[in-house]
């Protein structure tokens, strides 16, 4: 522990050290409390949390650059729809080469054609006229041959509207879930805390395909899960249009886990979320929020339902 | 005294050109506004007309280089911020809101040339993190290398960023 040594002598950086480790994706609500603890140790600790958590803050509001590998202080242009278009010519192989590489699941966003940050949304137009919205923190690489229309959502979520075209099918892929669609209009998001990936449809219908063989017609207005084992949930009409919410910074609650919630409006937001007690994840949720503004949305849920949200700072939000 | 300080000034310049452009344009990101940053700083320094010695001349033209760099960076992001503001609402309602952007807009510009400065896994470490979200398990295996290192890296990058900002004050 020589370093905690070190950084006794500034607390601003020992303030910062915490703050990394919070933010590691490792950290505990035990982690939290310690923290929040520390800070209200004596004024200097609170003053110190504060200057670390503005830098922090302050941080977020950065851009990367991919293409020069440079952090930039505004985004570069924009990806205008052209812009997007470009990338993708430029980029079309990389997605049939990189093929291998995602076994390993941790490339996802860095290597993928088309990719969001936290907080970001893009909408891509593909070459054969259909069009793609990205939700935040998603990834999702192009691979179209002549015969078929492939895409891979390596993370995240994404609304896709396939233009029509019977001779060559679209199809997302989810790992090694496939969704074929012919002309129709349908969102997927994979890895939520309690499904592998969930489809909603908008328009017409999806056909899910596991590698067991197992097959199912999701038809317009419908919602179908694949569970952890990879098993194809019933079809369920529900009310779609709140699934695709996300695209205008809204989040619909339909009888969600608060976890499944906390999880999507994470990828909105520049703090860190902590629930300390794990039967409060399973708590279902019913309510409208702005993914804009997570702090402001968990103040809502506290109003209906039986948690405690506290900010200990504006990055640090625990939920008991 | 100022044509000898000049004097000096191209001397340092010429010296060093080629390795202040490599340093502008790692802090920027191409080599065209590199070469305009060194530029700026030149001139900004014979602007001066300052009568104080010049010390550690190389470290003295590596920091206008790095404040040149900040200018630059400052100026392409209002530039960025007026387009927004002109042409897109869209883009303005993602950004913070408006208080909170005045309050920190040239300490932005700052910061990324701080962070274009750190050693290459440093930063990338840092940037995979913060503005891309991943954990420090998945950076690990992505760099090669242990989460404590992961970790140490990032408060790395900060702490150079904080120690900077006090350096350059209200530059």
């Amino acid at each position: 522990m020589n370093d905690l040594a070190d950084t006794q002598a500034d607390p601003v950086e020992e303030a910062l050290h915490w703050i990394v480790r919070l933010n590691s994706g490792a950290a505990t609500p035990e982690d939290a409390a310690a923290y929040a603890a520390w800070r209200t140790e004596n004024a200097r600790h609170a003053e110190a949390a504060d200057e670390a958590e503005r830098l922090w803050a302050a941080m977020g509001n950065l851009h990367f650059d991919r293409r020069s590998g440079r952090v930039l202080a505004a985004p570069k242009q924009g990806l205008t729809r052209r812009g997007a278009l470009s990338l993708f010519l430029c980029l079309g192989a990389s997605g049939v080469a990189g093929g291998a590489l995602w076994s390993s699941g941790l490339l996802d966003r860095l290597s993928a054609d088309f990719a969001t940050d936290t907080a970001s949304l893009e909408v891509i137009d593909l070459p054969d006229g259909s069009r793609v919205s990205l939700n935040a923190r998603s990834a999702l690489d192009v691979d179209f041959s002549d015969s078929i229309r492939r895409v891979h959502l390596r993370a995240g979520q994404a609304y896709f509207e396939v233009a029509a075209n019977p001779a060559r099918p679209f199809e997302v892929m989810v790992d090694e879930l496939s969704f074929r669609a012919m002309g129709t209009a349908f969102d997927i998001v994979r890895d939520l805390p309690e499904a592998r990936a969930e489809l909603a449809v908008t328009e017409h219908s999806v056909r899910i395909r596991t590698v067991s063989g197992d097959m199912l017609d999701v038809g317009e207005g419908e919602v179908a899960r694949i569970d952890r084992q990879g098993r194809i949930g019933a079809a369920v009409k529900t009310d779609v249009s709140a699934v695709t919410g996300w695209r205008d910074g809204q989040y619909v609650a339909e009888g969600r886990s608060l976890e499944e919630v906390v999880s999507a409006l994470s990828a909105w937001h520049r703090g860190v979320i902590v629930i300390m007690d794990g039967q409060l994840k399973k708590l279902r949720v019913d309510a409208v929020l702005d993914l804009r503004d997570a702090n402001g949305s968990l103040d809502v849920l506290q109003g209906g339902l039986p948690i405690k949200v506290r900010h200990v700072s504006k990055y640090l939000t625990i939920i008991s | 005294m100022a044509i000898n300080r000049n004097a000096l000034l191209y001397q340092l310049f010429k010296l060093y050109h080629r390795e202040a452009v490599r340093f502008a344009t790692r802090l920027v990101g191409n080599r065209d506004s590199g070469e305009e940053v060194v530029q700026d700083a030149y001139l900004k320094l014979v602007a001066r007309r300052s009568t104080t010695p010049i010390d550690h001349p190389k470290s003295y033209l590596f920091t206008a280089t790095r404040h040149a760099a900040i200018d630059f960076t400052d100026r392409q992001r209002r530039e960025w911020q007026r387009r927004v503001d002109l042409d897109s609402l869209d883009e303005a309602h993602l950004a913070d809101d408006g208080a909170a952007r005045m309050e920190m807009q040239r300490e932005l510009a700052k910061l990324a040339v701080y962070l274009n400065a750190l050693p290459p896994p440093c930063r990338q470490a840092f940037v995979m993190n913060k503005l891309q979200g991943y954990t420090h398990l998945e950076i690990a295996a992505y760099l090669g290398i242990s989460t404590s290192m992961v970790e140490k890296h990032i408060v790395r990058a900060l702490l150079h960023c904080r120690s900077l900002l006090l350096a350059d004050g209200d530059l």
